[in-house]
């Protein structure tokens, strides 16, 4: 394999994948046109009003003429008056109607509560839900689609029951989401594997409306097979797929506005040189006021500007608002023998700083974000005999991401009375005010441009073998990706300028402007590139085959991995980059079920890891699961009527999973290994440095993966002729072997970069509830559905040590993430207080006092105690509803989060500490002797000298929230007047839509998002309001 | 058949799929171990070049090129603890601050990392002694390498193995006493060593030193003269001067006792102390400084001493910051800084910022110290200036004069009277930067420091006529900083190459003064001698000749304190000597010092005052005697006993 390819050879890849779409959209041997003769034309929807996608719709008694639905649930048959129109697809019930009432109708189909046959992608395959035994949530990219988000991590918020997501950065190209699936299990990274089409791949920048739909497993037998990389859950996506029927064409264009939620305030000038002199005071009142009543008053009259700004940061750098566009056309479609999916979509998103390039002397580059991103998918389905079929996929992402380095940190740590900013195009410093201080000084530094393009090849096939035995087939996939990134990173020095006092002419105090500082010469942009490739096989034998009542079927896969890397720049693994990374294993399954009533399923993979020494590499991981359709049984049907209890499932899964995700770590049993580094000064006439060697990690040959010992329970309910939809899941797992260093040995083992040992155990146990009312009123038809989850991790052992003297110290007991700080127990408003004693440090009047919790009468870094829950939350939830009704449509999501605790640190712990700024929430909270009844924080300081702002309850947060977080009203206008408007007869229906993402925040942290750090502050998450329209031809 | 099909099939998947082993990757073959360091000579000196990092704690951390480039947090040394020296005031949060108020934890002061900076970094000296046992475990097995390379590396890691043990004996007592290094397999009970009782520590160390003293002659050059590019490295004259002074600790009263300095340890007292004073250690210790400085003397050290420049105390300047290179004859062990001098003078001076954080000094001197520095005018020893009375001097300059130049020059040196009338001890003026000092370039333009605040004669303060470096403007209230490591440097420390000593030869005659005047029941001749060796290399008179051996005893420990001022000694002199509790918890004194106006529009002060003035009171636990192991390492529960009091 050559490693190298430079990037003019990536992007003939990519030429070549744009030409298979041009070739594939123009290759669609069926008519574009609707066929001769009286048509019957409309839409199969379910019970939600949801479009159903290839449902096979023919003439009662005449099976030639038939089609199916279109992705839109469209459909077109060419009748005669008397004919009987059947439609059918699994799991819904097949339904006959007049074909002379089928004139733009809607069809709607209804469930087959007995046999409810809707398909879920599970590991390696896919199964009927209904004989499903393990955990796996399922989630429409229809769904999805209704948030105009740029990320697919995003989309996922609150879906899906068990799936937590969290996001710190709205920063356009690099707003990925933390993903938690059942949460936090581990020590180590708890990240769940993502497969795309099969292959572990990268889908945060895949176009939502390639999507067919997205999985999520998360108990072990549905995670088993994929062993030592299951334990955090799995999430498989799947791309759409052509299906038979004429070329439909969709075209979609959304337009949006991109507003920024909750950027902190700033306090402004004449508050800020208050508060500073107020600080000075507190901590030494014999000092000089930094800031006189004269400085103050021409910082509020604004006199001044020069010498005395107020200049508002957010505004003064921001935009408002800012625009996103997206647009996707694609194209399916297919014969008996080839189906066919393409598409192509544009993304761009504008950022939200305003572009100082012509505003200043020197500065080439523009100081906006930008990103641009082109995705293309191009999938074919091929059969080659009526038992071999063949199928491609391909999918590029050609991306432009933009950015000025992160300046948001900066934009609330600035004081508005601080430099330099802008004067007649000038860089004005002001004295005493370092430059770095200023937003605008971190915004000119830099700007990093990096163009990257995806490549995602699979190649499949499927071969039937039932002349060797009936329900045999023998499948494979191979798939070929690569990455390429390029950035360029240009820099411009600036000239600054520094106001100077001086004197005119006449002798008048005037001020001027001396330059400080001369730019230069512009630097050679730098530029830093990076590569990987990965290649993935798999080779399967299936064999499903149904005996009277009793329905069988096996699996035997084997998989193989391996991943390159080449890089100048950065790479995601840290360590051995030239060794490429491989994985092999092999995959088993077998279930059975009689009558679909009782069902046992058993999974087993067997996967290595060569992280680990030979021998330590390999590992089975079982599991077995079991389930029980209950309401199927005659005696249940005798106690509750089926119309009522449609459905009664019991599930139970127990079974073994591993993790060998161990952060950018590799071949920790190598021992000893030395690089260069160290060393000493020596000589006498001259002193040089000479340069030593350190010896590396010991390393240990035992080093394993984790274990993760798993039990799901779980029932699914129907009620009220499966109105009412409800599934309960509780879990409950217990990992062991964490790898963890142990904090117990003695300081005079002394060997360096001391290993890590299989000693971690963390449980983790939860509930997940998800229910789903529909029903339809007349022609309105409406769901109300909801999703709860819980999740609460306990460390069992973690290597750390445990002091016996002060247990409320040890991390074992307490969640993964937890802070440990005083307790806060209110200020010292009183010399007496402070003399009552004990105290922490040195106080005086309007600190903070702290609880002496294990009653020694001092107070020390034993008085710690664990504040609160970790950051990520416990508690996710969500619930929707919509409805619809003739042509319009609506839609409705909330989403909350809750046993979550955020600690104040940065800027919002201590002002002034950084670039003198101070958020304008402060002002209101502090201590002073006025405010000693309401204050929520210590007196103000320069120093930070007392105790007060150690780590405290004070800091600490509630960070539970409810957002609603998405709303969609969409009107569709039917193909029959869209072809009466616009007289085009081939023309489709078109849907116009208004949505908006991340719209209304309840919370108790107020001051920034709930999601975002409350230390140091990211590219804040934006507020979407966007407008669309999909049009059909 | 079709059985035979699907059993071939199924075998097809299942071996590519794991029977093939070699799919998984292996790291690179090559992976540079310790056998491909030990494979040659060059690769093995390097080892021995990075075993020299941060091997022992000085006053300045050469780990940090950063704002706090010191030992303890806050750019200060060990001596700023005690009565030689303080640190700025505004700091709380600086380590040395702390033992101000007397608020030291365990982990404070034992352990280092970016932000806490203690007196000492535990972990680092065991991470040392492995490199050393690595070095002397393996160095055999280098193939290219002679047997006089092999047998030098062996004596420099044996050496650095002892000096190291006697860093953690002078500040912990009995440490776990490590044979060789770990390899990380050895069963839990050979790992948590208990701590070695005090005794065993000693022997242990003077058994190493006696090994490279005796079995490496020849072997470990005896100093660097001919190979000025190792200087840095470990010269045979430290083995004997190392000897000399672990003899002189280990004769000390805080460890050469019946009884230690706190009962709490009971049955496990034997980890601080001997448990048994025995007399004849002073006598191995005067008997091993003899060794040393026969050794050096023979081996081409000498202590600086060009009769030119006794009397303004150059020798005493070369002995403290040359290179062997620059006619340091005097220093047997250092290392050379990698830092520029920059940060060297940033912890001695004032330390300038702009804005509201602007102007303060992490090492500066008292006026309790400032007094100690003997008169030297009649050459009559034991005489010191009394600064209990205020000091007053006339400027002699019209309050009108319109020669700026002219006028200052008058001011300062009517500032300057006051340190320099009557004169006092050369080494004073060499360690000290005071008010009118004409020697320091950067803070004006004419040279001379101004520390004065202004004041009219009604008492209010003129703002605007403050000195640059006086108190109301620079808010340090201490006034007078070390000058002694940048002597010739000051305001251009970035061209100096500043040197860490570890061992002048200087102090191996004052270690046999104080030995031999504890042997012996009044003091001998050659007690006199060495003392009055080292004060005459600085112009300075004998010491009282008739003094009894408490007298002595009194004297030498002064001429340590003026000799070794700042040199990282003090702290622990007084704790070996048990003086702390007496010297450490006293009234500190500041000086203030003002010049004063008859009329807010005159230019110049008429007159220049300093007063005394109570600054602030120090504190002193017992169990200071004794450094704290890390709390985290006591909490690791492996048997690690903690000093009492801590």
């Amino acid at each position: 394999m050559k490693l190298i390819r430079p990037q003019w050879e990536a992007s003939l890849i990519y030429l070549y994948s744009i030409a298979l779409f041009l070739g594939l959209s123009l290759f669609s041997p069926q008519q574009l046109y609707a066929q001769k003769g009286k048509n019957a034309t409309g839409t199969v929807v379910d019970s939600q009003g949801e479009p159903i996608i290839g449902v096979n719709v023919s003439v009662k008694g005449d099976k030639s003429m038939g089609t199916v639905t279109d992705i839109n649930g469209h459909f077109v048959l060419k009748i005669n008056d008397k004919s009987i129109v059947v439609f059918s697809f699994i799991g819904f019930r097949n339904k006959e109607v007049p074909a002379a009432s089928l004139i733009n109708a809607t069809v709607k189909l209804e469930e087959n509560t007995q046999t409810l046959q809707e398909v879920v992608v599970v590991g390696y395959g896919s199964q009927k839900k209904e004989t499903m035994t393990g955990a796996i949530s399922q989630i429409k990219g229809s769904d999805m689609l209704k948030s105009p988000v740029a990320n697919m991590g995003q989309a996922l918020t609150g879906r899906a029951a068990g799936v937590t997501t969290y996001q710190q950065s709205g920063e356009p190209g690099a707003d990925d989401v933390t993903i938690r699936i059942r949460g936090t299990g581990t020590l180590n990274s708890a990240s769940p594997l993502v497969l795309v089409d099969g292959v572990e791949r990268e889908f945060s920048q895949i176009d939502p409306s390639e999507i067919e739909s997205m999985s999520v497993l998360k108990d072990a037998a549905s995670t088993a097979v994929f062993g030592i990389r299951g334990a955090n859950g799995v999430i498989i996506i799947t791309t759409k797929k052509g299906v038979e029927g004429p070329a439909k064409v969709s075209f979609s264009a959304n337009f949006a506005m991109q507003q920024p939620i909750r950027m902190p305030n700033s306090a402004d000038a004449v508050t800020i040189a208050k508060m500073y002199n107020e600080a000075k005071y507190n901590d030494d009142p014999t000092q000089n006021p930094s800031f006189s009543a004269d400085d103050i008053a021409l910082y509020a009259n604004g006199k001044d500007p020069l010498g005395h700004p107020n200049i508002n940061w957010k505004e003064y750098m921001m935009k408002p608002a800012s625009f996103q566009q997206k647009y996707n056309l694609n194209v399916s479609g297919g014969t008996k023998n080839t189906k066919y999916y393409t598409s192509i979509a544009f993304f761009g998103q504008g950022g939200l700083m305003k572009d100082f390039s012509n505003k200043v002397e020197k500065l080439a580059y523009s100081t906006n974000y930008d990103y641009k991103r082109v995705n293309i998918r191009s999938n074919v389905d091929v059969s080659l005999t009526p038992t071999t079929t063949i199928g491609i996929q391909l999918g590029g992402i050609i991306a432009n991401k933009v950015s000025p380095p992160d300046v948001f940190g900066s934009i609330i740590q600035a004081a508005p009375l601080g430099g330099p900013f802008i004067y007649e195009h000038k860089l004005v410093a002001l004295p005493n005010i370092p430059w770095g201080g200023s937003p605008l000084a971190t915004l000119f530094t830099s700007q990093d441009d990096m163009t990257s393009n995806t490549i995602n090849t699979n190649i499949s096939f499927n071969q039937k073998l039932d002349f060797l035995t009936k329900g045999l087939l023998l499948r494979g996939l191979g798939s070929y990706d690569s990455f390429y990134s390029h950035t360029l990173i240009k820099t411009q020095p600036q000239n600054y300028y520094r106001l100077q006092n001086g004197y005119d002419a006449d002798g008048n105090s005037v001020n001027v402007l001396e330059q400080a500082w001369e730019a230069g010469v512009i630097p050679t942009p730098t530029e830093s590139w990076s590569r990987s490739q990965q290649m993935h096989a798999e080779l399967a034998l299936e064999y499903k085959r149904s005996f009277g009542d009793h329905n069988i079927g096996g699996l035997i896969l084997g998989t193989l991995d391996k991943k390159w890397w080449m890089y100048n720049g950065s790479s995601s693994i840290t360590q051995y980059v030239t060794v490429p990374v491989s994985y092999e294993g092999v995959v088993g399954r077998a279930t059975y079920d009689y009558k679909m009533r009782y069902l046992a399923e058993f999974n087993v993979g067997y996967n290595g890891s060569e992280n680990f020494a030979k021998g330590k590499r390999f590992a089975w991981f079982p599991a077995v699961s079991l389930g029980w359709n209950l309401a199927e049984e005659n005696f249940m049907k005798g106690i509750v009527s089926s119309d009522i209890l449609s459905k009664l499932k019991l599930r139970a899964s127990y079974g073994l999973t591993g993790n060998d995700n161990t952060a950018g770590r590799r071949f920790m049993y190598l021992s000893g290994e030395y690089t260069s580094g160290g060393g000493s000064m020596f000589g006498s006439s001259t002193q040089t440095s000479l340069g030593g060697f350190i010896e590396g990690k010991q390393g240990n040959e035992n080093v394993t993966w984790e274990t993760a010992e798993k039990q799901n329970y779980g029932i699914d309910l129907g009620l009220f002729k499966n109105r009412l939809a409800v599934t309960f899941e509780y879990f409950f797992d217990d990992r062991k072997d964490i790898l963890a260093t142990r904090a117990t040995e003695p300081g005079h083992l002394a060997i360096s970069g001391q290993d890590v040992y299989n000693i971690g155990r963390v449980k983790n146990h939860g509930y997940e509830i998800d229910a789903k009312w529909n029903d339809q009123i007349g022609k309105f038809s409406y769901y109300v559905a909801s999703n709860y989850s819980f999740a609460r991790n306990k460390i069992v052992e973690d290597g750390s040590i445990k002091d016996p003297a002060n247990p409320q110290l040890w991390t074992t007991g307490h969640a993964v993430g937890t802070k440990w700080g005083f307790l806060f127990n209110g200020f010292y408003n009183t010399t007496d207080e402070l003399k009552q004693g004990p105290v922490y440090g040195n106080p005086s009047i309007g600190d903070a006092r702290f609880t002496d919790v294990n009653g020694d009468g001092k107070i020390t870094t034993d008085d710690q105690v664990p504040l609160g829950y970790p950051e990520i939350p416990e508690v996710n939830y969500g619930f929707s509803f919509g409805g619809s009704y003739k042509g319009f449509d609506f839609s409705c999501m909330f989403q909350g989060a809750a046993n979550s605790t955020k600690y104040l640190t940065g800027i919002f712990r201590s002002p002034f500490a950084t670039n003198g700024g101070m958020p304008s929430f402060i002002v209101d909270e502090r201590w002073t002797p006025e405010n000693a009844e309401n204050a929520k924080r210590p007196k103000l300081t320069l120093a930070y000298t007392s105790n007060s702002y150690v780590e405290s309850s004070l800091w600490k947060r509630d960070g539970a929230y409810l957002k609603l977080r998405n709303v969609e009203i969409a009107y569709t206008i039917s193909a029959k007047k869209m072809q009466e408007l616009l007289k085009v007869p081939s023309m489709g229906s078109m849907r116009i839509f208004l949505n908006g993402q991340n719209l209304y925040c309840w919370d108790k942290l107020k001051f920034v998002d709930p999601e975002a750090k409350t230390g140091g502050f990211e590219y804040p998450q934006l507020r979407i309001y966007n407008l669309g329209f999909q049009v059909n031809f | 058949m079709r059985k035979l099909i699907l059993f071939i099939m199924t075998s097809v998947i299942l071996t590519t799929f794991f029977g093939c082993n070699d799919f998984m990757e292996f790291p690179p073959a090559a992976t540079f171990n310790r056998d491909s360091v030990f494979a040659k000579y060059t690769n093995v000196q390097k080892l021995v070049y990075d075993m020299y990092s941060y091997c022992v704690p000085l006053n300045f951390d050469t780990r940090s090129t950063g704002s706090d480039g010191t030992r303890m947090a806050g750019g200060s040394f060990a001596s700023a603890i005690t009565d030689e020296g303080q640190s700025f005031h505004i700091q709380p949060n600086y380590k040395v601050q702390n033992y101000y108020v007397g608020n030291v934890s365990a982990d404070q002061c034992a352990s280092w990392s970016s932000t806490n900076k203690g007196e000492d970094d535990y972990l680092r000296k065991w991470k040392t002694i492995r490199k050393a046992y690595v070095l002397l475990e393996n160095v055999d097995k280098t193939p290219d390498a002679t047997t006089a390379q092999k047998e030098r590396i062996k004596a420099e890691s044996k050496l650095m193995i002892a000096t190291v043990y006697f860093e953690m004996f002078k500040r912990y007592g009995g440490v776990p006493i490590l044979k060789g290094s770990f390899t990380g397999s050895e069963s839990q009970e050979d790992i948590n060593l208990p701590r070695a009782s005090l005794e065993e520590t000693y022997n242990f160390i003077i058994n190493l030193l006696d090994d490279v003293i005796k079995n490496y002659d020849g072997i470990l050059p005896a100093n660097y003269t001919d190979q000025q590019d190792e200087f840095g490295r470990f010269p045979m004259a430290l083995a004997y001067a190392l000897k000399a002074r672990v003899m002189l600790y280990a004769a000390s009263p805080l460890y050469n006792t019946d009884s230690p300095y706190s009962n709490e340890l009971g049955q496990n007292s034997n980890l601080i102390c001997f448990m048994k004073y025995d007399k004849e250690r002073w006598k191995k210790a005067a008997d091993a400084a003899t060794d040393a400085i026969n050794y050096c003397l023979n081996n081409g050290y000498a202590v600086v001493d060009d009769p030119t420049q006794r009397e303004n105390a150059m020798n005493y300047t070369v002995a403290n910051i040359n290179y062997p290179a620059k006619g340091n004859t005097e220093v047997i062990w250092g290392i050379p800084q990698s830092t520029g001098g920059n940060n060297w003078g940033m912890y001695l001076m004032v330390r300038t910022f702009s804005g509201t954080a602007s102007g303060y000094a992490c090492n500066l001197v008292p006026i309790n110290q400032i007094e100690r520095w003997e008169i030297d005018d009649d050459k009559t020893p034991g005489q010191y200036k009394n600064w209990d009375a205020q000091q007053s001097f006339v400027t002699s300059v019209s309050p009108s004069e319109t020669n700026a130049t002219k006028a200052k020059l008058l001011v300062a040196a009517a500032a300057r009277k006051a340190y320099e009338e009557p004169k006092l001890d050369p080494r004073f003026y060499a360690s000290v930067i005071y008010n009118g000092d004409n020697n320091y370039g950067k803070w004006s333009s004419t040279g001379e420091v101004d520390m004065a605040d202004a004041y009219l004669d009604n008492g209010t303060i003129i703002s605007s006529l403050n000195g640059t470096l006086s108190e109301a403007k620079y808010r340090t209230t201490i006034l007078h900083y070390v000058r002694k490591f940048h002597r010739g440097f000051e305001g251009n420390e970035s061209a100096m190459r500043p040197l860490n000593i570890y061992f002048r030869m200087a102090e191996l005659y004052l270690i046999r003064a104080e030995a031999l005047n504890e042997y012996e029941s009044s003091p001998s001749k050659q007690v006199h001698d060495d003392l009055n060796f080292i004060r005459t290399r600085s112009g300075m008179c004998n010491v009282k000749s008739n003094a009894d051996q408490s007298e002595m005893r009194e004297i030498i420990a002064h001429e340590r304190n003026i000799e070794m001022y700042y040199e990282d000694q003090r702290w622990f002199d007084l704790r070996r000597t048990l003086k702390s509790a007496e010297k450490i918890p006293v009234q500190i004194y500041k000086i203030q010092i003002r010049k004063w106006y008859h009329t807010s529009s005159d230019k110049w002060p008429y007159k220049i005052t300093y007063d005394k003035v109570p600054y602030q009171k120090r504190y002193w636990s017992n169990s200071w005697y004794m450094n704290p192991f890390p709390k985290s390492e006591i909490n690791k529960f492996y048997g690690l006993i903690q000093n009492p009091g801590w």
